[in-house]
């Protein structure tokens, strides 16, 4: 599975891919951005299995991000999860009707391996 | 009866440096001021119903702790400041992250800005005030405080 992680702080980054191989899922190929900009950037020349997003970023936010793939035919239907100490509900909803899945900071092995599973598997959104 | 904003402080506090860093955080009641030694500190503003600022001041001596857990890495493993800011930063971030909806509920939507570590002789942060919430707090390997400032007192929310 190829992946891009999307998220200002290298740690985050970092954890989350570890915690990624942690859970036993089969991850190949790790893309990196710091920024949704940057990222588009790479979805663009070369596309991935799954997003891991930040909401909060410098140039480009995850939402800006997320809104502009939903623009872009090539790119809508990549499987898509939200990782990020966003807590307000009404953001995520906003979020969630673009079929991404949420998963709060800080996160457990086990939210991320649920969710990815359910992302890969099409249970993704509403 | 409203939650006390200190108790709700330190308990999102001391959850998130579990979750996150596998740090055991304690209340430490008896401490009136910052605990010894060389101190690093960080803060995150945040903007909506209510703005404000998160502070956050831990030992030097714990730093390099929360770095390793944070990252899983080996005690042998070296880490370098930019790793030890960047996992202070986003420590302070999380924290800030899970305090607003508990303290204002999960309807509120809040900016929260770009969480910034502050220089050994920097004034702090903000520059002054009386924060509206305080938690202090024990660690294994030093002592962590967090200060929660605010434009007004926080009403907390009973859902929240």
């Amino acid at each position: 599975m190829k992946i891009l992680i999307v998220d200002d702080s290298a740690v985050m980054r970092a954890m989350i891919l570890k915690t990624m191989r942690m859970s036993g899922l089969p991850i190949g190929e790790v893309m990196q951005a710091a920024n949704g900009q940057e990222g588009l950037a790479q979805l663009r020349t070369s596309p991935v299995d799954l997003l891991v997003v930040d909401i909060n970023m410098p140039v480009m936010n995850g939402e800006e991000m997320i809104t502009a793939m939903h623009e872009d035919p090539n790119l809508t239907a990549v499987p898509t999860i939200v990782v990020s100490t966003e807590g307000s509900a009404t953001r995520i909803e906003r979020l969630m009707k673009y079929g991404v899945r949420f998963i709060h900071k800080p996160f457990s092995p086990e939210q991320i391996r649920d969710t990815v599973k359910q992302v890969m598997t099409g249970r993704g959104g509403p | 009866m409203n939650p006390d904003p200190n108790e709700v402080l330190l308990q999102e506090s001391i959850g998130t440096l579990e979750r996150l860093a596998f740090m055991f955080a304690y209340p430490d009641e008896e401490r009136q001021t910052a605990g010894p030694g060389p101190v690093v500190a960080a803060c995150v503003s945040f903007a909506g119903p209510v703005s404000g600022q998160l502070a956050l001041q831990m030992s030097a001596a714990a730093l390099p702790e929360l770095t390793a857990n944070m990252l899983g890495l080996e005690p042998d493993e070296a880490i370098d400041a930019s790793q030890q800011h960047d996992a202070l930063r986003e420590t302070v971030n999380v924290i800030c992250g899970n305090l607003l909806p508990a303290l204002f509920g999960p309807s509120s939507v809040f900016s929260i800005g770009a969480p910034q570590v502050l220089a050994a002789d920097a004034p702090g942060c903000p520059a002054g005030g009386t924060p509206v919430a305080t938690a202090r707090l024990a660690l294994d390997t030093g002592w962590c405080d967090l200060q929660l400032y605010t434009g007004s007192e926080v009403d907390v929310d009973r859902d929240g």
